[in-house]
């Protein structure tokens, strides 16, 4: 759905009853949280707001808004299991309507938005408010790689940014995510991410997405090392999708395309970044990996790489529905145990690169990175027949 | 034989060589003598063993038709009860693959454990009952006991070994190392190099020689290796040295423009 | 008068199914580990039984066994390790009485370095006629145009002869010199060999690697249109003083190429279809009809005299000469992921390891196999679904001894197992246990069974060896569908509809069939009566790798149930 208005006028929908909104801040260094402070109390000026920080405030620093304590937390990039257990616990005890989760980053964000994220979870039946960033070219490019194009294809949800920061949750929705984070701590990974639009998708809950504009700061991870991170969110979705394997096999309507109100950007006058140090990685991993790629691809996947091995970086060009069949096999792999599950995502890193080398070249010769992106998308769509049949008769024989 | 020799004695008219006579009676006598006591002895040997060899395989027989009779209860039991179920709901997924489940496992590994047990005890009664002579060495018990360890030891080492070449090479290869194939057969070998001399010399085998041995041969492996690092990660560490620098400078300024270089942000 | 030998039709062998054999590797009589001709002549009971009505003989002439035979060192004679000429003479006779061809092999492109004529070119003076015989030069710069066909193991097509000095050619082994065709005695020496073979009585000539027999220079020394000429002449000679025999030409050509080997109905009656093999395969695996409907739309008309020789394996590598760059690259993942499995330009396992043993894959095949325009040539062992052993050398993993029981030496032999020419297949999938004759004689669920009801279900009708093809073209491209029709001449037709699934999933197809509106098909297999065609498409549905074959009879004439 398109952007609501920014005056916090009630629409239709009922209002949740009882309680009011509870803000659960992440941990954050002091001066994002005064600057999320600050936001805060800019988005809500006339209603109380209970807002929750890990970091220690005296409760009446920034009237009008009410402080609490929150749980301890580790600083993260994205929201963890954890996160969400605290905030089920929090709204539970303080008995909010609902929950507005924001991130590290969200001073940044415009009072409008937060307000409309807000406003989305208080009425129903809204339960999951997501929001979609405007981030410059080649940010969040994992994103658009292999989250949102598997999240799209398999729970039939148009949400750009399924691992966003920032999330409003009505109370029903954090129960069922704080479950889902009871069962990953008790395996002790309590630190994992958690998939609020899996879950929201699974339990028929609404889910609202909403533009929040503004090029804004992204928080990074704390070491940006490709080579842990991408295994730990490819993984930790990989194995979300394979509990959910009976919900997702089923015949699911997308909902129609969101009407982008976001400017088309000006062509972005930085030279393209460099795409060298890529395909060196993924000749590289051609050449010593080859053997673990053929326990995981079948023989068109194997050709098709084959071929990308050997082209130029001018022409270096991954077809959308190779990148499409090669996720869906990793991710068939990994239900399967075929190689060890963190050695199969560490396979997987040169071919991500290989999309992304592919992916600067397509933006480079002027094709809008969103299209682009929406065409991987569609691609994936298109193959859900394959993984679906793959996933039920992995045999090993065949194209 | 003897008695022969008597006659031939008592018939021979030349008195002069019975001295002679006597001497060889007496050889003879020391000789088949000798050769008697050698097969007695040896005899008694294998009768004073042959009890401890009847206890030996009797332990083992009894011990395994135990063990079968349990391994059986135990499955039959935990069946019954839904371990499998059980464990999986509680402990969720757990990233290790057994091919088997753990009803089937927890039954082998018991049944195997009672075959053990009537090893051992089967070996000890062969011990205890087999007395005196020194021509075994020191007991069996430990010495089979190592070779079981030496066993497990080699088949773990193979297993790390695999495992870690593997590792190596995905990670080698993410760094963009060239010699990645070369520093995961190394390693592999350098694990295998270690197992083996632990193995040796958990039996007890050749000592100082096979020590050094593979001192050498380790030394070799890890200089190669660190040759290979460090050529080959040259642009690595200064890849790292680099960004450690840009780290620092960016945590306390805003977030800088953006070069053409740092625009593409994976997350 | 011209000799006859056991067919009374001129086109038997249209009409044949062909089984293709090594002597060594099929019975073992004598107990040296090397089969022989009497422990085929105990064997052809099982032939006859099997429903094949022509026995093609790889080459039993006395060699120094390089090229397991293929080297000659003596074309009028039989190699004493697998009997004697009269033991040969035994099972002619033998499997003629039971109403089988023979085909023997005709190498005439080359003989071993072991042949006296080749060790007296040697010692003779340059441009003598017996030197001649061969092809030698000063130079090894001629002919440069030639590829080399053994790419693993030989580096040139000319070799130094220390004792001629001079070199000589050879197209393939160096062991392997190629006899010189611009020569009129050559000629003469190999229609002498042909004719003491051909007046035994034997029926078919295989002409191995007939493309390349005369070189010039400048040209790629194959296909060229002196070899065409020689061609002629052997078949003249045929012809004049024998009826009812058959050349077989083993040209591994692109088809267009292969046409000129049949000439105008007066070179080589058959010859095989080396492209369509591996695109089998290749449809196969990929799930889509295109590579077999490209091809067959590539090849030529033929003369109504000539036939197609069609194959899934044989002794060689499955050779993938014949296909692009890309589609060899496909295929050497697909089916060859360990390098050992590659020799030359081709991947050398048999039928069932290739499609990982699967009977069904196995039984749509060999429908492929039985109901394509042409003659089906079946090589050993593929009956019972032998398996192969890649760790042999060259091409020796699939020629191992064929498979009888479970006893000694899988029953080929009764020797020391140490003795046999090659180990016999024993690991737990292929092996002589699990895998031979004597365990699926007793299964009638077996693929020995199954290709034998085959075999016999195709010889009731004559379409499949004589009649025309043309593919339908269903929306669903895993489906590849076609029409056999046959022109009985008294205004019949014999018309078959084939529906082969080339997927691992059920797929339904629905066909254009409103040209034979009215007919009732019946399913051969089973005579079970289908819905009748009628203008709307006609819907089926086919399980996993399943085939249909159909019946189309005239609506009048259609079985009352």
């Amino acid at each position: 759905m398109a952007t609501t208005d920014p005056a916090s006028e009630i629409t239709a929908a009922s209002v949740r009853p009882g309680g009011e909104l509870l803000v659960l801040l992440a941990a954050m260094t002091p001066e994002q949280l005064e600057r999320a402070l600050a936001n805060l109390t800019t988005s809500f000026p006339a209603e109380g707001v209970l807002v929750a920080s890990p970091s220690a405030l005296p409760a009446d620093s920034h009237p009008p808004l009410r402080i609490v304590a929150a749980p301890a937390a580790n600083a993260s990039w994205t929201l963890t299991a954890a996160d969400f257990a605290s905030a089920h616990q929090l709204a539970d005890k303080n008995k909010a309507a609902a929950i507005l989760m924001l991130g590290p980053e969200s001073g940044g964000l415009a009072p409008s938005a937060i307000r409309a994220l807000a406003n989305a979870v208080l009425t129903a039946p809204t339960d999951l408010a997501v929001p979609c960033y405007e981030l410059p070219p080649h940010a969040g490019l994992v994103n658009s790689a292999i989250l949102y194009p598997l999240t799209r294809a398999l729970f039939a949800s148009r949400v750009r940014f399924p691992l966003a920061v920032d999330l409003g949750l009505s109370l029903r929705m954090a129960e069922r995510l704080s479950g889902a984070a009871h069962r990953l701590t008790m395996l002790n990974q309590g630190e994992a991410p958690l998939w609020p639009i899996n879950e929201a998708t699974v339990a028929g809950f609404t889910i609202d997405q909403l533009d929040v504009g503004l090029l804004r700061a992204q928080p990074q991870p704390a070491g940006p090392d490709l080579s842990t991170i991408l295994p730990l969110v490819a993984g930790s979705l990989f194995s979300d999708i394979d509990a959910k394997a009976a919900f997702w096999q089923r015949f699911r309507v997308l909902p129609p395309a969101r009407n982008l109100l976001s400017i088309p950007e000006a062509a972005s006058t930085d030279a393209a970044p460099d795409i060298a140090p890529m395909l060196q990685t993924f000749r590289l991993a051609y050449s010593n990996l080859y053997e673990i790629w053929s326990l995981v691809l079948p023989p068109t996947s194997l050709l098709g790489l084959k071929r990308l091995s050997t082209t130029g970086a001018a022409d270096f060009l991954m077809p959308e529905p190779l990148w499409a069949r090669i996720v869906f096999d990793f991710l068939l792999a990994h239900r399967l145990r075929i190689i060890n599950r963190g050695h199969l995502l560490g396979a997987l890193i040169p071919l991500y690169l290989a999309w992304v080398a592919s992916h600067i070249n397509i933006t480079a010769s002027g094709i809008d990175p969103e299209s682009h992106i929406e065409a991987v998308a569609a691609a994936f769509e298109a193959e859900k027949t394959y993984i679906v049949s793959r996933w039920r008769w992995p045999d090993r024989f065949n194209p | 034989m003897q008695n022969m020799l008597a006659v031939l004695l008592q018939s021979s008219p030349n008195q002069s060589s019975q001295p002679l006579y006597a001497d060889n009676t007496s050889i003879w006598a020391h000789m088949s003598g000798a050769l008697h006591q050698s097969l007695y002895r040896v005899l008694s040997l294998l009768i004073s063993i042959l009890p401890g060899i009847l206890a030996f395989l009797l332990a083992l027989a009894v011990f395994t038709l135990f063990g079968m009779g349990v391994s059986a209860l135990l499955r039959r039991g935990l069946a019954l009860i839904r371990f499998d179920e059980h464990l999986s709901r509680t402990r969720g997924n757990i990233d290790w693959a057994p091919s088997t489940s753990p009803t089937a496992l927890i039954a082998r590994v018991s049944f195997w454990g009672f075959v053990l047990l009537g090893l051992i005890i089967g070996v000890s009664a062969f011990d205890a009952s087999y007395a005196t002579a020194t021509m075994l060495p020191s007991s069996l018990l430990p010495y089979l006991t190592r070779i079981v360890g030496a066993a497990l030891l080699l088949i773990a080492g193979t297993l790390v070994a695999r495992f870690l070449a593997r590792s190596v090479l995905i990670g080698a290869v993410n760094e963009q190392l060239q010699y990645a194939r070369f520093l995961s057969l190394g390693i592999k070998w350098l694990v295998l190099v270690l197992t083996a001399a632990m193995v040796l010399d958990h039996l007890q085998m050749g000592g100082n020689v096979v020590a050094l041995a593979f001192g050498i041969l380790f030394g070799g492996i890890v200089l190669t290796l660190a040759l290979a690092v460090g050529l080959g990660s040259r642009d690595l560490v200064s890849r790292s040295l680099e960004s450690r620098g840009e780290h620092s400078g960016e945590r306390s300024a805003t977030p800088p423009t953006a070069g053409p270089g740092d625009s593409i942000r994976h997350f | 008068m011209k000799k006859l030998a056991s067919a009374t039709d001129p086109l038997w062998y249209k009409d044949a199914i062909i089984y293709e054999l090594h002597v060594r590797a099929f019975a073992d009589s004598n107990g040296d580990g090397i089969g022989d001709f009497p422990g085929l002549l105990s064997r052809l009971d099982y032939l006859q039984d099997l429903g094949v009505t022509c026995i093609w003989l790889l080459p039993f002439f006395p060699s120094p066994q390089r090229d397991d035979g293929y080297d000659i060192a003596n074309y009028v004679d039989v190699n004493p390790s697998y009997g004697t000429l009269d033991d040969f003479k035994r099972v002619l006779a033998a499997a003629h009485e039971r109403n089988m061809q023979v085909m023997i092999e005709l190498v005439i492109n080359h003989t071993s370095d072991q042949h006296p004529w080749f060790k007296a070119a040697r010692l003779a003076p340059a441009g003598s006629p017996t030197r001649q015989m061969y092809v030698w030069s000063t130079t090894n710069q001629l002919f440069e145009g030639a590829r080399i066909i053994f790419t693993d193991t030989e580096k040139s097509n000319w070799t130094w002869d220390e004792t001629a000095k001079a070199y000589y050619w050879h197209r393939f082994f160096s062991h392997q010199p190629d006899l010189n065709f611009d020569n009129p005695a050559v000629i003469e020496e190999v229609l002498k060999a042909m004719r003491f073979w051909l007046d035994m009585g034997v029926d078919a000539l295989r002409m191995d690697a007939i493309p390349y027999l005369v070189e010039r220079d400048g040209t790629s020394c194959e296909n060229l249109p002196e070899t065409h000429a020689v061609i002629k002449t052997i078949r003249t000679a045929i012809d004049a003083e024998y009826a009812n025999r058959l050349i077989l030409a083993e040209a591994n050509q692109w088809p267009a190429d292969v046409r000129p080997y049949f000439g105008n109905g007066d070179e080589c009656h058959m010859a095989f279809h080396f492209p369509l093999m591996p695109r089998i395969y290749m449809a196969l695996r990929q799930e889509d009809r295109l590579p077999i409907t490209d091809i067959m739309a590539q090849t030529p008309a033929i003369p109504d005299n000539c036939q197609w020789g069609l194959f899934l394996r044989n002794h060689d590598e499955l050779t993938l000469e014949m296909v692009t760059d890309d589609e060899r690259d496909y295929m050497y993942i697909a089916y060859s992921a360990d390098p050992r499995m590659r020799v030359n330009v081709g991947i050398r396992r048999r039928l069932a390891p290739l499609v990982d043993n699967n009977r069904r894959r196995i039984e749509l095949l060999n429908s492929l196999l039985l109901s394509f325009p042409g003659t089906p040539i079946l090589y050993y062992g593929d009956e019972i679904g032998m398996g192969d052993n890649i760790y042999l050398g060259d091409r020796n993993g699939v020629r191992t001894p064929m498979q009888w029981s479970s006893d000694r030496n899988a029953g080929f032999s009764r020797c020391d197992p140490a003795r046999l020419y090659l180990p016999i297949v024993m690991d737990p999938i292929y092996g002589y246990q699990t895998i031979n004759v004597e365990a699926q004689l007793s299964d009638q669920s077996s693929l020995l069974h199954w290709t034998r009801n085959m075999i016999a279900l195709r010889k009731l009708f004559r379409v499949f060896g004589r009649g025309s093809l043309s593919f339908l073209n269903p929306a669903n491209q895993k489906i590849l569908a076609y029409l056999r029709d046959l022109d009985r001449g008294d205004g019949t037709h014999e018309t078959v509809l084939c529906v082969a699934n080339l997927s691992r999933f059920a797929q339904p197809v629905s066909l254009d069939l409103s040209s034979h509106t009215g007919a009732a098909p019946v399913e051969m297999l089973g005579y079970v009566p289908f819905p009748a065609i009628t203008e709307a498409p006609y819907v089926l549905t086919l399980a996993p790798y399943s085939f249909l074959w159909l019946e189309l009879q005239p609506a009048h004439a259609g079985p009352e149930f």
